[in-house]
């Protein structure tokens, strides 16, 4: 009997449209006003009661994004987004900012129960949820924060760990002096639009010489129609120090596309070290290509101290479209870059995701390894830079891209550029494109595997290398997603 | 933070595609399109030619010149090349011709085989000073009375299978090119002797040169096919040379191509587009040198199934020489195998650049595409810039790219020391095989060691210095 429910179950978790994150929660909300003007930003900074300084800083972003034109240089396709139809701030309605949880709405933290993202620490504490591993959350729900939690545990070490909002206050030296100093105001169109209207997003500072006590986490959540999601999340560790930081994504099934134009930027100080690891599901639309989250994020590492490292790890399996390039500018000398990533696309989604690696400094190094599965009528494009200054002397490289294609109607592109202009630097580059092989599929199915168990089971084997960089409880929740993914595409 | 330092999502490297690119025009474009206008008299040719060429220079003015803001020109800025549109170079007169003379008898005594030779000097091709002896099979007509005799070749010459397109200096080509060689290769011939095409330009004034060729290799056709490009004066040239291959079903061309040293003041654009049938084979292997800014890049695109392309080349740069090699490879035919290895020594301030495009189709399946550029960077100031593109839309094929960039390597440099041979020495060594390497590949012997012997005389110079 057993097994025949485990049949059912089995054949009720195989539908199309996968994507168990697409409920809704009817949440009473607030918003700005429609469409984007200097207003709204005035209004956002005014929400957040923030200094004349910012409000200044986000203007300036706003009149320059007004300036600015839309890239296009990405491989993917889009209508025009209107600007001037969203809602550039939606915040869940409750008096005055939560003092602890039992005032948070529970209707919200239904909802993250509904995602397994523990926000009540005693639970993780008696050991309900998971290993046992703790894992610090700041949960952000549209526009602003919800919880974080383990806070008094993290500031006995002397490590800061809350929404950038309420950083703006109780840290304003150290926002201040960090915040656009990676991704300037300027950048790029979507982290100039982010700059002038971004909302919420967590703030990590781990003071010299401090291992962070545990892993920092940030659950987002886009909930209401209309709106755009502007994250901004800033990460600054001194001399010495070291934090693993997760982040994860998930939105409602909605038929019409949703923005989400985040900034992350990281700093490193000499001997500190960075692991910024995400899993990416935003609802990427369903089968015929409608709805789905427009994911242009930029994100960027300044190693900025002499031997510190910054490692990038993706799972990117959701949204519509995704532009993103996680970076790294290797300014200290004998810095280190990593950045590993799998990039999964099926149905229509549209991914063009890379990285930058700049060597400006002496002796230093990055690694490159990108694992892209396209699948459906899906593409897939790998686009990233390795850049030696003339002065980056003994700059090493190594990059590694493979592609998976699954199907003939899917693409697989790979745009990288490799620009040394130091004799001393010694870049590698490899790539390579291959489906995968009649001869493997028939092995696994003769052990008798499914056609979809077989697949999983290779595409697993094929971006192992990068899920072995994934902290434990997400790699398995990553491999998990894989299988999800890749589901209907064989046969 | 410098452009190059910062965000390339910020860095617009745009080609929109299907937009529309509003272009503030140069001094060089306006005059570009004065000349188009008042050079009409010289273009001879049937109307289906003229429209095409008011096409490709509606084309080009839409696209304007190329620079960094063209994807497909992300490192070579033509437009800031040209400073202005020189005049196109005048018909080469009796004066003209005694002067290069000296250069095409050097060559003949080089010649360690016959060699039937055509010179198209200024872009013009020059009877007096080509062989005069034709193999049977084999069919040479001046693209100048192609076009006025209204012959088919020279339609084809200029459609050249709309190969590149899109590109802003193929189109100039198409517009302003009036000269060249038209070579005709019949059905099954089989030509004993090398084919060569001597693209000089005498350099007697400032000017432009526009010249359009074309080898034409009919069915079963075989020929080995030498392309070499002369400067013989220091005044400031604009070339832009297209060529056409055009291999007919199991056909076999082998071709090697040699760019010799041009001024710093030259401009030096040399395109290759190559169409290929059912079961033909390509194989190029190009020894370049440098200019003040050389770009050769080469379109090919293998129409019938089972075709295979080889391209392979060296490049040679020193001083502050500009070397760009850009392909694009297009798989739409099942089964066809293409290769590409190039190999570049870039020396003190120069610059190389490699890019290579492979696209394969969504019915290219069981495409075998390899891709590897390498440079070893000897001098401080030296730069290399590779961009090895995958662009794949079938699922069954094999496709890779591999690209490196570094110096010497120090325990091979130590390896050959050690055995007493000194560090110079030891050095053109090392480089002299890294260059073989790909030249190795030439199955002529003695080509083979005549392009050695040009890399050793290179290498030699860099000793002296």
């Amino acid at each position: 009997m057993a097994a025949v429910q485990e049949t059912v179950d089995k054949v009720k978790s195989i539908d199309v449209d996968a994507y168990k994150y697409g409920f809704v929660t009817d949440i009473e909300s607030e918003r700005s006003a429609k469409g984007l003007s200097e207003e709204t930003v005035r209004f956002i900074s005014a929400k957040k009661n923030e200094p004349a300084w910012l409000t200044e800083w986000r203007l300036d972003a706003y009149r320059r994004w007004t300036t600015m034109r839309e890239p296009n240089w990405a491989r993917v396709h889009y209508p025009k987004i209107e600007y001037q139809d969203l809602y550039y701030y939606a915040a869940p309605k409750s008096a005055a900012g939560p003092k602890s949880l039992d005032e948070v709405d529970p209707e919200l933290l239904r909802t993250y129960e509904k995602l397994g993202i523990p926000l009540r620490e005693r639970e993780i504490l008696a050991g309900v949820q998971g290993a046992g591993t703790r894992v610090a959350v700041d949960a952000v729900f549209d526009s602003v924060s919800v919880a974080t939690t383990f806070k008094a545990e993290l500031a006995k070490a002397g490590v800061i760990f809350c929404p950038i909002s309420e950083a703006v206050h109780s840290h304003p030296e150290l926002v201040q002096k960090y915040l656009g100093s990676v991704v300037p105001v300027t950048d790029n169109y979507f982290a100039t639009l982010n700059s002038a209207v971004f909302s919420d997003g967590s703030f990590v500072y781990i003071p010299p010489g401090v291992r962070c006590p545990m892993e920092l986490s940030t659950y987002f959540r886009i909930n209401e129609q209309n709106t755009g999601q502007f994250e901004r999340t800033l990460i600054i560790a001194d001399k010495g120090s070291y934090v693993s930081y997760l982040e994860g994504c998930t939105a409602p099934k909605r038929d019409e596309n949703q923005l989400h134009a985040a900034v992350v930027e990281l700093v490193t100080l000499d001997d500190a070290e960075i692991k910024y690891s995400t899993v990416q599901n935003w609802y990427p639309g369903d089968s015929e290509g409608r709805g789905g989250i427009y994911n242009f994020v930029t994100k960027r590492g300044d190693c900025r101290g002499a031997r510190s490292k910054i490692s990038w790890t993706q799972v990117e399996t959701g949204s519509a479209i995704t532009w993103k390039y996680p970076s790294c500018i290797l300014r200290g000398d004998e810095s280190r870059g990593e950045f590993y990533s799998i990039a999964i696309s099926n149905g229509h989604q549209q991914v063009d995701s890379g990285t930058k690696m700049l060597h400006l400094g002496r002796n230093t190094s990055s690694r490159i390894i990108s694992k892209g599965i396209s699948a459906g009528q899906s593409n897939n494009t790998y686009r990233g830079q390795v850049f030696a200054h003339r002065k980056a002397s003994g700059a090493r490289n190594f990059t590694n891209c493979d592609s998976l294609l699954i199907g003939n109607r899917c693409g697989a592109h790979t745009v990288p550029y490799v620009e040394s202009r130091n004799s001393s630097a010694q870049f590698e580059h490899e790539a390579t494109t291959s489906k995968i092989s009649d001869d493997q599929l028939f092995y696994c199915m003769q052990r008798g595997l499914s056609a979809e168990e077989a697949t999983a089971l290779i595409v697993n084997g094929f971006v192992r290398d990068v899920l072995q960089q994934l902290p434990m409880e997400f790699a398995v929740e990553a491999q998990k997603l894989i299988s999800v993914s890749l589901e209907g595409s064989v046969g | 933070m410098s452009p190059q330092q910062s965000e390339g999502a910020a860095r617009p490297v745009a080609e929109p595609v299907g937009a529309v690119i509003s272009v503030l025009r140069n001094d060089a474009e306006k005059a570009l399109a004065d000349l188009f206008a008042n050079s009409r008299a010289l273009f001879v040719g049937s109307a289906e030619i003229a429209q095409r060429r008011e096409a490709a220079f509606a084309r080009f003015s839409r696209l304007g010149l190329p620079n960094r803001r063209v994807e497909s020109w992300h490192y070579t800025d033509l437009r800031g090349a040209f400073k202005s549109a020189l005049p196109l170079a005048a018909m080469p007169d009796a004066q003209a011709r005694a002067s290069v003379r000296a250069r095409i008898e050097a060559l003949r005594a080089a010649d360690t085989q016959a060699v039937t030779r055509l010179v198209v000097l200024d872009g013009v091709f020059e009877v007096e000073l080509s062989s005069s002896h034709l193999p049977e099979g084999l069919r040479v007509t001046p693209t100048c009375n192609a076009l006025i005799a209204g012959d088919a070749c020279a339609a084809r010459a200029f459609a050249a299978g709309d190969l590149g397109q899109g590109d802003a200096a193929v189109a100039l080509n198409e517009a302003f090119a009036t000269g060249g060689v038209i070579i005709e290769v019949a059905a099954g011939a089989m030509i004993d002797h090398p084919v060569e095409i001597v693209f000089l330009s005498s350099g007697r004034a400032a000017h432009a040169i526009y010249s359009r060729s074309a080898l034409l290799v009919g069915d079963g056709g075989v020929v080995r096919f030498f392309e070499r490009r002369l400067t013989h004066g220091q005044q400031p040239i604009q070339r832009n040379e297209t060529l056409f291959v055009d291999l007919g079903q199991k056909s076999i061309v082998r071709h090697v191509a040699v760019a010799e040293h041009e001024a710093k003041s030259a401009v030096d654009v040399a395109t290759t587009l190559v169409c290929m049938a059912a079961d033909a084979e390509f194989t190029s292997t190009s020894l370049q040198f440098g200019a003040g800014l050389r770009r050769r890049q080469i379109f090919a695109r293998m129409d019938g199934p089972h075709a295979r392309c080889s391209l392979r080349g060296v490049g040679l740069l020193r001083g502050d020489e500009h070397s760009d090699t850009t392909i694009v490879m297009e798989h739409v035919a099942p089964g066809c195998e293409s290769r590409e290895t190039f190999n570049h020594i870039v020396d003190n301030d120069a610059t190389g650049i490699f890019q290579g495009k492979v696209t394969v189709a969504a019915q290219a399946q069981k495409t075998d595409g390899k891709m590897k550029s390498r440079a070893i960077l000897l001098a401080e100031g030296a730069a290399m810039y590779n961009k090895p593109e995958l662009e794949i839309f079938a699922d069954d094929v094999t496709c890779g790219h591999g690209a490196t960039c570094g110096s010497l390597d120090d325990n091979q440099l130590f390896y050959v020391q050690s055995r007493g041979i000194p560090k110079a020495e030891a050095e053109a060594l090392l480089l002299e095989g890294f260059a073989g390497e790909v030249l190795d590949e030439i199955g002529n012997e003695q080509t083979r060691d005549a392009l050695m012997d040009e890399v050793r005389a290179w290498l030699a110079q860099r000793g002296q210095k």
